[in-house]
């Protein structure tokens, strides 16, 4: 198992993410642990194609239901663009990274689709986007809620797959505070399409603010997780977004939430003053 | 007149064993104005529950890989498991009541050595719980407004900045809630009390204020940094 893991990472992987798995697997060799510890990089690795394809679903709802595509027989042509787009993901996640508001609030948030608007306008990938978007506009208004609902089950299933097994490899793993952060912020991810698939079902148009929070949130959190495999933020620049999206689940969706067995103060009695 | 806590006073009224719990809640309870918080500062408070409790579950976790695959795994875990406790409490900023929590939470499942409840608890448990520190403020008082860093309030925070830009606060984040709360007085014309337990905090908002109060355009800036102390809670009666 572990062997083609390894072999997929190495054929997935550009020069330079070969180079950094050579100092992962040295580290391995050199703590004697190469048996049982299992890195967060790999995890994430391992389940790359799957979290770029959720934030694309994000981005672009349509790209998320290539399955209800296929029923009019045009999967293969979101097929492409998904396949094109690959190719230039680490700029296309540096990109929405660079477009996500320096302030953590709704207001800023729902303002985020019109910095997405220039990207998806930007040269490198504006062709792939219109032919993405023409699928969309092609869906009379009911098919288009259809498909927002069917995307965000989509999402939904792959996310569920990604902390099972983050769940699962919390024992071994020998950066256990990177995964716990990892698997709290893929719950948020999926608090917010839950809250899309709701409002789907109930919605009768798809111009609404709320379902556009949820899927620029979405794809604002996905990008950051994407930007962590870069290399480009750490682990702990989660915290903001995870208590912003937790917290707004509480007060709209507190459904969502686990009710803990003993809610009551004592639960706080354990916090401490130091920040 | 309104007034707003910064995040330790939050984690004061939450907290029952902390020093601060007391004051923190006669605070809230006696000031009869109008109670406004910065989103930001409630944000930080419950990232503080999620970051301490999970820094007990690496520890936890941690004994699990040393013993899981023993055949007294039960025994081994309680010895480890007391061993860290001591560690801990030797610590001055130790997490000994969160480890207490999340052990008390999985030790049923741990017996049953059914590890995949141990690791979903400890991966859920935090963001089912720490949002639910905003209910206790508000068990105590109603909060009136909660302050958004909208973008016409960060481009008045930005253009309050440079002012203050020699003044060291041991946080950043310190620094950032102070504009926010500056620029809300200015575009509201609100005068503001600003309660805090740092008293180093405080010095810092009062120099600031200093070289506010000398600049004509933002001379009209009314916050008002306080300490809270017993002579404070005296004062309110």
């Amino acid at each position: 198992m572990k062997i083609r893991k390894i072999l997929d990472f190495i054929k997935d992987s550009y020069t330079s993410k070969v180079e950094r798995f050579k100092k992962i697997f040295q580290k391995y060799i050199n703590s004697g642990k190469m048996n049982t510890t299992i890195d967060t990089e790999m995890v994430l690795n391992s389940f790359l194609n799957t979290l770029f394809d959720a934030f694309l679903a994000s981005l672009k709802p349509v790209v998320g239901s290539i399955d209800l595509l296929r029923k009019k027989h045009k999967d293969y042509l979101i097929n492409k663009e998904i396949e094109a787009l690959s190719k230039k993901k680490e700029k296309l996640v540096m990109a929405i990274m660079n477009a996500s508001p320096e302030e953590i609030s709704y207001e800023s948030y729902t303002k985020v689709s019109e910095k997405f608007k220039e990207i998806i306008e930007n040269p490198e990938f504006e062709e792939n986007f219109k032919r993405i978007d023409k699928l969309f506009q092609d869906l009379n208004p009911e098919e288009q809620i259809n498909l927002l609902n069917n995307t965000g089950k989509n999402i939904h299933k792959m996310i569920l797959e990604i902390r099972d097994d983050i769940s699962t490899k919390l024992i071994e793993t020998s950066d256990k505070e990177n995964m716990l952060i990892l698997g709290q912020a893929f719950r948020c991810v999926d608090f917010l399409i839950r809250d899309l698939i709701e409002s789907t079902k109930r919605k009768k148009h798809i111009d609404d603010e709320h379902i556009s929070f949820c899927l620029n949130y979405s794809a604002v959190l996905l990008s950051k997780i994407l930007a962590i495999y870069f290399n480009k933020i750490n682990y702990d620049a989660l915290y903001s977004d995870i208590a912003f999206i937790t917290f707004y689940t509480h007060i709209n969706n507190p459904h969502f939430l686990n009710e803990p067995k003993e809610v009551d103060d004592s639960l706080f009695t354990i916090l401490g003053a130091e920040i | 007149m309104t007034f707003s806590i910064d995040s330790c006073i939050i984690i004061g009224i939450a907290n029952k064993e902390d020093c601060q719990n007391d004051r923190s809640k006669k605070l809230l309870l006696r000031r009869k104005d109008k109670l406004v918080i910065l989103l930001t500062v409630i944000l930080e408070a419950v990232s503080t529950y999620d970051k301490k409790f999970n820094r007990a579950s690496v520890i936890i976790l941690s004994i699990l890989e040393k013993t899981k695959e023993f055949e007294k795994f039960n025994k081994e875990f309680e010895s480890l498991m007391e061993k860290e406790r001591e560690k801990e409490r030797k610590k001055e900023k130790n997490i000994v009541n969160f480890l207490r929590l999340a052990y008390g939470m999985i030790e049923p499942h741990l017996r049953n050595e059914n590890f995949k409840k141990v690791n979903q608890i400890l991966l859920d448990h935090p963001i089912d719980t720490s949002p639910r520190i905003w209910g206790m403020v508000e068990s105590l008082k109603e909060i009136k407004e909660v302050i958004f860093p909208e973008e016409k309030l960060r481009a008045t925070k930005n253009s309050i900045e440079p002012i203050i830009s020699n003044i060291n606060f041991r946080k950043s984040k310190d620094r950032q809630h102070f504009l926010f709360l500056c620029a809300y007085s200015l575009d509201t014309s609100n005068d503001l009390d600003y309660i805090t337990t740092d008293g180093r905090y405080v010095l810092n908002m009062l120099e600031c204020m200093y070289l506010m109060k000398k600049n004509k355009k933002f001379k009209n800036i009314r916050v008002n940094p306080i300490l809270l102390t017993d002579n404070y809670i005296a004062s309110l009666n």
